[in-house]
């Protein structure tokens, strides 16, 4: 069977998500100021760098959440990576799509969530996220400050790469 | 044949005949005289008509003939105006000597040329017919054209010196007049020229006057071209630019002209400076009140840091009027204690509580308003009575900050030094000297400099600092990301901080460049191990790009404006306890 232009862009995403050497790395300050700066910025207890790994979200920065990674079925993240854009959710208890969310109905107890994608080298890793327990709406102008937020985060990837001597991806699409 | 009436004679020869007595005073003159000065003359003398300068020479030439020898001399006697008389001995009735004198020719030149002979009284319609006089009077005016041209004309550089100048102003004024077409004087002024001359020696300096003077002359359009002063230039020129933008963009285009590098002997110089413009009729009514208008625009234009053109408008009158009420009332102010220190809390990032706070100096004067530091430093500096206010803030700023320092409500005080004294021979001594004397610790000390400070003198400018380092002192750079900005200066300088400059900040909402910039300078920060402090933070957006970003220390409006010692002590009491820390706009600790 031919492998769909999806299947082939998801492994290609994979593979500079890879290339980057972050996931499962060691904390670090640069990526937690962006996360802290977002919660205190929109007012949120939690906020993220989550990276959409082939199996599962892991966190590189977190604020207001103890785990460090979830399963990809489940992830918010997720979404915003499929769909390459701002991804909002203003009450997941009444999106049919997170009703039944184990993340929804169980802690963290989400019920706000905004993501703007970390987009390195044209791909997609995961995302910039603010999350709430109370559902609340999310203007035009907060989407602009995340998505610059989601540009320190990106940076910050690059940065990490290119200090570690690693060579940039050849990029698929522009970024 | 009857008597002939003498006087009758006398009145019908159409040359002026008068008769001076011993005290040079006319004691009789014919028709043609009478034409020439009026019917009122008998008993006065030439001081009446003339300036003292020519009076003088008049009566040199008079007491010559009073002694008993004959003169014929030419006489100036007004603007370009001549006259050649001839004087002899006159014996009066009472016994004494007097002369007589016949004016036998008289020519008038326009504009002191003398192909054109304009007599200003009716001579009877004679031409002047002595032509080996004419040519004695035409050698005559050719040195004083010389003279003229010489005593307008600039030495080093052949250009018009102020004299010249203001003459071809006051002509231009007159052309103005008569055609209704504007005209514009534009006054340069070199930036570096003393350095050049001190450095390079003089015979480099004068190249430099040699080749701007050339450049100016090469410009389009220009009527007159003058040095003025030292290193300060002016052009007349008929050629206005009707709106903003042609007129900046003929400047820009005048700044390429003129400002670009010269070469003398095997250096190159770097060349800039600044212009002022004022045109003629709708700025300045007469020429030294364009000269005068000119020169403030010029000065405004000083005031920026790269090469800039101001052209003169009411706004420039107003700020040259404060400028000197500033100068005039600065001393007393400085004497009086009025400028006073305020304090501007530095946030750390991370937990939004003050680390330190910055000393800026406040002046609010009944007359001129609040003025700022911008407005009175400069000033200071200029009129040399900075190293009296530094002293004076200083030691109030040490007095005023103790108390916090000691409460552990600050951990750092931050001073600015002006820029001469970071290069000044014994500064880290006598700075760590009255540290000593304040009981201030060095190491609470955080010292802001410009980098415009320290490419005078690089070498002194990093013994100072070392020492003052050395000691325990912080040095930061202030203003990163304004003016040239050298990556050079991060390593040359002993630094602890980098100040990203406000402008940066408050770009990084809008523009994605500025944001990448100052996430650059956070990590060059990092690599260097310097602290970054962004300044002017006014937004919550900016506060939480530069947060994000990584810039550990923030400062603006948006946390604490600057404020007298009273208002910051309550401000310190409404900051929340530490113990909450950054967790306090988080809805749920985590």
């Amino acid at each position: 069977m031919q492998p769909s232009l999806e299947n082939v862009r998801e492994a290609a995403r994979l593979h500079c998500l890879r290339r980057m050497k972050i996931l499962d790395s060691a904390s670090d300050d640069a990526f937690d100021a962006i996360t802290r700066a977002a919660a205190r910025h929109f007012q949120t207890p939690i906020a993220l760098v989550s990276l959409v790994d082939e199996k599962r979200q892991w966190f590189k920065s977190r604020v207001g959440l103890d785990v460090c990674e979830t399963d990809r079925e489940h992830s918010f993240c997720a979404h915003a990576v499929a769909m390459r854009d701002m991804f909002i959710v203003e009450d997941a208890q009444k999106d049919p799509r997170f009703q039944a969310n184990p993340l929804v109905t169980g802690p963290p107890f989400i019920r706000f969530y905004a993501g703007a994608p970390i987009n390195v080298n044209g791909y997609d890793l995961g995302t910039l996220c603010v999350i709430d327990t109370e559902p609340r709406t999310f203007s035009a102008v907060e989407q602009r400050e995340l998505k610059r937020m989601a540009h320190l985060a990106k940076r910050q990837i690059k940065l990490k790469a290119r200090m570690a001597g690693l060579e940039p991806v050849q990029a698929l699409a522009p970024e | 044949m009857a008597q002939l009436d003498l006087s009758e004679i006398l009145d019908t020869v159409p040359y002026a005949v008068f008769i001076k007595d011993s005290q040079h005073r006319w004691v009789y003159g014919n028709a043609a005289f009478r034409e020439l000065i009026g019917d009122d003359f008998l008993g006065k003398d030439d001081r009446d008509l003339f300036g003292e300068e020519q009076v003088q020479v008049f009566w040199r030439e008079d007491a010559r003939v009073f002694a008993g020898e004959e003169s014929l001399n030419e006489e100036e006697i007004g603007e370009n105006r001549f006259a050649i008389t001839k004087k002899v001995p006159f014996k009066l009735p009472d016994g004494t000597t007097g002369l007589l004198g016949i004016i036998i020719d008289y020519i008038a030149t326009s504009s002191g040329e003398l192909d054109k002979k304009v007599p200003a009284v009716d001579l009877g319609g004679f031409e002047p017919q002595m032509t080996a006089l004419k040519r004695r009077l035409e050698e005559a005016l050719r040195e004083k054209n010389l003279a003229i041209e010489v005593a307008y004309t600039d030495a080093a550089t052949g250009l018009r010196n102020r004299h010249g100048l203001e003459a071809d102003l006051a002509r231009q004024i007159a052309v103005a007049d008569q055609t209704g077409r504007p005209f514009a004087l534009a006054l340069l002024d070199l930036d570096n020229f003393k350095r050049i001359n001190d450095r390079f020696g003089h015979a480099a300096g004068d190249e430099v006057l040699k080749v701007i003077g050339r450049r100016l002359k090469e410009i389009p359009s220009v009527i007159s071209v003058g040095r003025i002063g030292g290193d300060e230039f002016a052009i007349i020129t008929e050629k206005i630019d009707q709106t903003d933008e042609a007129r900046n963009e003929r400047l820009e285009r005048l700044r390429q002209i003129i400002f670009r590098p010269i070469f003398a002997g095997d250096r190159e110089l770097q060349i800039s400076g600044s212009a002022g413009v004022c045109i003629y009729p709708a700025d300045a009514s007469t020429g030294s009140e364009l000269l005068s208008r000119a020169d403030m625009a010029l000065f405004s234009a000083k005031r920026s840091d790269q090469f800039s053109a101001k052209i003169f408008d009411s706004a420039t009158l107003v700020a040259y009027q404060r400028r000197i009420q500033i100068e005039e009332k600065l001393p007393e102010a400085i004497r009086n204690g009025d400028i006073v220190p305020v304090y501007q809390p530095i946030v750390s990032s991370t937990t939004r509580r003050a680390v330190g706070v910055e000393v800026l100096a406040r002046w609010r004067n009944e007359d001129l308003g609040l003025v700022s530091p911008d407005e009175f430093i400069s000033t200071a500096t200029d009129i040399g009575v900075i190293g009296k206010l530094d002293r004076a803030i200083f030691s109030q700023a040490m007095h005023d900050t103790r108390a916090w320092l000691e409460n552990g409500q600050i951990d750092f005080v931050s001073l600015n030094a002006s820029p001469m004294d970071v290069v000044s021979p014994g500064y880290a001594a006598d700075f760590l000297r009255r540290l000593k004397e304040a009981g201030i610790s060095p190491d609470h000390i955080c010292l802001e400099i410009l980098e415009s400070s320290i490419v005078e003198d690089v070498s002194s400018a990093r013994r100072n600092l070392g020492k003052l380092r050395d000691a325990g002192v912080e040095i930061a750079l202030d203003d990163y990301g304004t003016g040239y900005s050298n990556l050079r200066a991060l390593l040359d300088m002993p630094l602890d901080k980098l100040k990203i400059d406000k402008s940066l900040v408050w770009g990084i909402e809008k523009d994605d460049k500025v944001l990448d910039l100052v996430i650059s300078l956070v990590q060059l920060g990092r690599a260097l191990e310097l602290t970054t402090v962004a300044e002017g933070v006014e937004t919550n957006a900016q506060s939480a790009f530069i947060e994000g970003a990584g810039c550990p220390e923030l400062q603006g409006y948006l946390f604490c404006k600057p404020q007298s010692r009273a208002a910051l002590d309550e401000w310190f009491a409404t900051q929340a306890p530490a113990a909450e820390g950054s967790g306090e706009s988080l809805k749920s600790p985590v």
